[in-house]
């Protein structure tokens, strides 16, 4: 259909009036916009009579027009579509408003195009018509609306077209010759008598050319005439944006002097503000805190430098670390009652900051001014932090609640900042500050809420106390037991606080005898078990040393703990780890009595889970129990977990103590007992991958931790085997690796081995023949299985009933796979067989039999078939056969530069030859080997030379 | 301009694999790809720094840290991550981790 008016008004229409024909139209009105006849049917479609989408689609088409396809248009016919456009803004002067807005957005595309030589100033000759009085009969108001409207949109259009470096740079020029004029217009229409919409208007095209560039020195009074205009409530929201924008600008920074000037002015707003805080007026009171905080936050150097310089400065710059004081402070409850004062933090990170990078000679008269805001602070953030009433909180969203709880985490940050200004100072005050609390919450003149906020506060600064501090956090855990404890949302808080400080404890063991009962009081409460078991499980990790002399208080609570069955699945999983550590540390006697009692029921319980038929109520039990076992023998026993030397050297006593019996290690006691429950749920729930994952970790933990596995080893080898034909997955091919690694070539476990090796090769060759890329992971695992075999045990393998050929040919196979990880795996073990080579006739011969498959393979992907991160695992494998195949690979390549249009219509045969050539010249360098691999198959894909090629390079 | 570590992720991958097909094709120019990487930039930049509200601590063994060319690198092993407050995610063995200063953004050029 023809590019016409009349056509493409019927084909808006439709766009608008029938919705399944949408995408179909929206695709012809496309061609129709891009169309050189788009230049004369947009005038047709802005008739006065036309419909609002017509014109609006008009005017749209005439603006692309000028972006895009400028080029169309004869330079004699500048003047006229000037004219033309000039007359239709006139045209729509009274609206409507959306077509009047497109129209300017128009003319200030077509002011970039003819800038600077096609119409020489530009901005000021625009700014002179619509000054004209009687300009097209139109008022004043509206004359001095449409020139603001085009003085808007025009540092916009800058910013948002698509320039070239060159263009863009002259352009800034001409416009930064316009700000000439259109500064004074601005200042002589920001005065009282202007009308509210221009006022409105000329404060919007302020914002913009300070966004351009317009620096504050020079709009100074602008920006005067702008903050008595936030006395007027119907400017006050937009002179508020604009000074965000003013103080926000990168290039601000550049004045201090006028900043400083200007403090004195967002100073003088604490009246407004608190005002508004007493008329609990939201709005206001976030714009205000927007206007603070982004000065603030721009020019924390100034404040720093300012505190120190004249008495006036100083005043000011006092005032306003009150006023942002302030606005962290704001009455109520984030977000349900204020929601601004989140907005702060940024300030209080990027002041401390800044402190941290002052000189030590100037810090201290700093800090003098510094600390005491910071205290200040501390007081405010601690008032926040403040959990709201149970019945309030109980009507709070979803939503709300999370924000609440990032805002808490959000003024723990800020907490941890302030630590690094006021170190053990701010410790010092917390303790002070938490033992008045405690005692007034004792007498009921204080809520429950106070001391969890600063139990929380405690928890975030953790981190930051030196191992060595010995005068606050004693003071604080002594105070602990202080506390009569409310609720579970407190004594969480307790728990986390206490757990958070178990590094700190390593060093201070007589801690230990004040938390642990709390601890192991909150392990029976299941509303705080989740607090509780990761306390305790972070102070026996990181207690081994201290641990023992509460070894028996911990295990009988445990004890009770599981008697009592109360805990979720997850919390019951970290209790034996902690009871995996604090059995580390016994000896092995008791270990055994403990162990007896505390996993008795739990053997008995997975007896139970064996003899049930596998349905989906009993699944998260089975899981959960098998788990218990894994996560007990991943803690008990933990000598190879590394640590303090003090530790390592007291596990060395204890590990020859022990070895000295010869009793068996309690795993293995437990495992025996366990096996068989375990191969039984193992075959019952075989196709259910989350139990299978967990049996195989349970027997990887405790292969681990266990010198001789021989009893089981049988067994064990059986299962894996078994597992692996029903169900091949990575869990069970993970664990057969590691049982070869391990035990491989000791010689009773030789005959397994090799079953071992045999039967998962063989499962694995016939997942190639039945839709391998449905088991790319399991691939993945069998390729990282064979590496290790070809590089801790090779001449085993060649021993082993095994087809090498076939197994080869599946590595060439699962190369063309489109996981990364799985190609690297396949490369990775093609590279172990063919250096294999060198030693090995069968795998030379092998190699040179089916080679030209593998050539094949490397050039289809470096032609492309294959995604382009892969290259380097590639070019690895040409640098092996470049170093034990010469002259089989050089034949093989040769077949390539023989054969047209491969491995890309895009390599000639003259590229081709170069890259065989540049590929044998560089065979031992593997650095060169790579980049010639990666420039040729950059040259494969079209992609030689691009800049996004470079881009994309350095990333894949 | 953003950082480009972000590029080396799975979203970053899949998205260069993407466009490199897309170029292969003929259906894009590698000028389009570039503005498209670049922007991937400025958006995960942008994203990452703005919308994640979740936090995660973690806590492991440090191996091995170099600091070079305003790039942190950071080599943990046995680490445990935590999401606060609900306890473990995931324990993993061996962590790298690249970190750049997200305060400087503005600078990188």
């Amino acid at each position: 259909m023809e590019y016409t008016a009349e056509n493409v008004e019927q084909a808006v229409k439709q766009f608008y009036l029938n919705p399944s024909l949408q995408s179909e139209v929206h695709f012809w009105l496309t061609g129709a916009q891009i169309s050189p006849a788009a230049w004369s049917f947009c005038w047709s479609l802005m008739a006065p009579n036309k419909g609002l989408e017509v014109q609006y689609y008009g005017a749209s088409c005439l603006h692309v027009k000028i972006v895009r396809f400028w080029h169309e248009i004869p330079r004699e016919e500048y003047e006229s579509l000037k004219s033309k456009l000039l007359e239709s803004i006139v045209q729509f002067s009274s609206g409507p408003r959306v077509i009047l807005t497109r129209l300017c957005v128009g003319l200030s595309a077509l002011v970039l195009q003819l800038l600077p030589d096609n119409w020489p100033g530009a901005i000021e000759n625009l700014i002179a018509t619509f000054q004209q009085e009687g300009f097209a009969s139109l008022p004043t108001v509206t004359r001095c609306q449409i020139l603001l409207e085009v003085l808007t949109v025009l540092p916009e259009e800058f910013f948002s077209t698509n320039l070239s470096q060159q263009r863009r740079i002259v352009l800034r020029q001409e416009l930064t010759k316009g700000m000439d004029h259109v500064i004074p217009l601005l200042q002589s229409l920001l005065t009282d008598e202007s009308p509210l919409e221009v006022y409105q208007s000329s404060l919007k095209a302020f914002s913009r050319w300070v966004d351009f560039g317009l620096a504050i020195d020079r709009s100074e009074p602008i920006i005067q005439q702008v903050f008595s205009s936030l006395h007027n409530p119907h400017l006050f929201d937009i002179a508020c944006d604009t000074l965000v924008t003013v103080f926000a600008h990168p290039e601000s920074y550049r004045y201090p002097v006028t900043v400083q000037r200007l403090l004195s002015q967002v100073v003088a707003l604490q009246g407004l503000f608190s005002q508004a805080v007493l008329d609990e007026d939201k709005e206001t009171c976030e714009r205000i805190c927007r206007v603070v905080v982004s000065l603030a936050e721009n020019h924390t150097k100034l404040i720093v430098d300012s505190v120190l310089g004249p008495e006036e400065v100083k005043q000011n710059t006092m005032s306003l670390l009150q006023m942002i004081l302030a606005c962290t402070g704001l009455p109520g409850y984030f977000p349900i009652d204020e929601s601004c004062s989140d907005q702060t933090f940024t300030f209080w990170y990027l002041l401390q900051d800044e402190l941290t990078n002052v000189s030590e000679e100037d810090l201290t008269p700093l800090m003098e001014v510094f600390k005491p805001i910071y205290f200040m602070l501390i007081e405010v953030l601690l008032v926040k932090a403040r959990h709201p009433s149970e019945a309030e909180y109980a009507t709070w969203s979803l939503e709300e609640k999370e924000q609440f709880r990032c805002y808490r985490q959000d003024i723990g940050d800020t907490m941890m900042y302030s630590y690094s200004i006021l170190g053990d100072e701010l410790l010092a005050q917390l303790v002070n500050c938490l033992v008045t609390l405690v005692e007034q919450y004792k007498h009921g003149s204080q809520e429950w809420q106070s001391v969890e906020a600063i139990l929380f506060v405690f928890s975030s600064v953790s981190e930051n106390v030196s191992s060595e501090e010995h005068v606050q956090i004693p003071k604080l855990f002594s105070q602990i037991r202080e506390i009569p404890f409310a609720n579970s949302q407190q004594i969480s808080t307790a728990l986390h606080m206490i757990g958070s400080f178990a590094e700190w404890m390593q060093w201070h063991p007589e801690t230990l005898s004040y938390v642990l009962p709390l601890v192991l009081e909150g392990i029976s409460n299941p509303e705080v078990g989740t607090a509780a078991t990761i306390a305790l499980k972070d102070i026996t990790r990181e207690n081994l040393s201290n641990i023992q002399v509460y070894a028996h208080q911990i295990l009988t609570a445990c004890q009770s703990t599981l008697e009592a069955n109360v805990l979720k699945s997850r919390d019951l999983l970290r209790l034996m780890s902690s009871i995996g550590h604090v059995l580390s540390v016994m000896p092995s006697n008791e270990i055994m009595q403990y162990l007896d009692t505390m996993i008795v029921p739990h053997i008995q319980h997975l007896e139970a889970l064996a003899s049930m038929q596998p349905c989906p109520s009993n699944r998260a039990d089975v899981h959960t129990t098998i788990n218990i076992f894994a996560w007990l023998f991943g803690s008990l026993d933990t000598e190879m977990e590394g640590g303090e030397q003090e530790q390592q050297s007291q596990h060395q006593v204890k590990k020859q103590t022990q070895q000295n019996t010869t009793e068996p290690k309690p795993i293995f006691v437990i495992l025996q007992k366990i096996y068989p429950s375990v191969q039984k749920l193992a075959y019952l729930w075989i196709f259910d991958m989350a139990i299978i994952e967990a049996v195989c970790d349970l027997f990887k933990k405790a292969l681990q931790k266990l010198d001789d596995f021989a009893p089981l080893s049988g067994d064990l080898t059986q299962l894996v085997i078994n597992l692996y034909q029903r169900a091949p997955c990575t869990p069970v091919i993970d664990l057969g690796k590691q049982l070869l690694i391990i035990f491989g070539l000791q010689e009773n476990f030789v005959p397994l081995s090799k079953v071992i090796v045999e039967s998962v090769c063989s499962r694995s060759l016939d997942m190639f023949n039945v839709g391998m890329r449905n088991y790319t992971d399991v691939i993945e695992g069998f390729m990282c299985f064979l590496t290790q075999l070809m590089k801790k045990l090779k001449k085993f393998i060649l021993r082993c009933n095994c087809d090498l050929a076939a197994i080869f040919q599946a590595a060439v196979l699962s190369m063309a796979l489109p996981e990364h990880a799985t190609v690297k795996a396949s490369c990775s073990f093609v590279i172990e067989f063919l250096n294999a080579g060198a030693e090995s006739e069968v795998i030379r011969n092998i190699v040179v039999n089916h080679g030209h498959l593998l050539v094949d393979r490397i050039l289809r992907a470096i032609g492309g078939e294959s995604q382009r991160g892969i290259i380097d695992y590639i070019a690895d494998v040409i640098m092996a056969l470049n170093k034990h195949y010469v002259s089989q690979l050089a034949g093989w390549l040769k077949l390539m530069v023989d054969n047209d249009g491969y491995p890309s219509p895009r390599a000639s045969r003259q590229d081709k030859e170069n890259f065989v050539k540049n590929l044998l010249r560089d065979k031992m360098n593997k650095v060169r080997t790579r980049e010639v691999v990666k420039e040729f198959t950059l040259l494969c894909r079209g992609l030689l030379g691009t800049e996004y090629a470079e881009a994309a390079a350095a990333f894949l | 301009m953003s950082y480009q570590l972000y590029r080396n992720t799975t979203l970053g991958h899949t998205l260069q694999e993407s466009l490199d097909e897309l170029i292969q094709m003929g259906q894009i120019s590698p000028q389009l790809a570039l503005k498209v990487l670049l922007q991937f930039d400025k958006a995960i930049n942008q994203a990452l720094a703005s919308r994640v509200k979740s936090k995660v601590t973690f806590k492991g063994k440090l191996n091995t840290y170099r600091f070079c060319d305003n790039v942190w690198t950071f080599v943990l092993n046995n680490v445990d991550f935590r999401e606060q407050p609900a306890g473990e995610i995931a324990r993993v063995e061996k962590v790298k981790i690249v970190a750049c200063d997200g305060k400087s953004m503005g600078d990188v050029k």
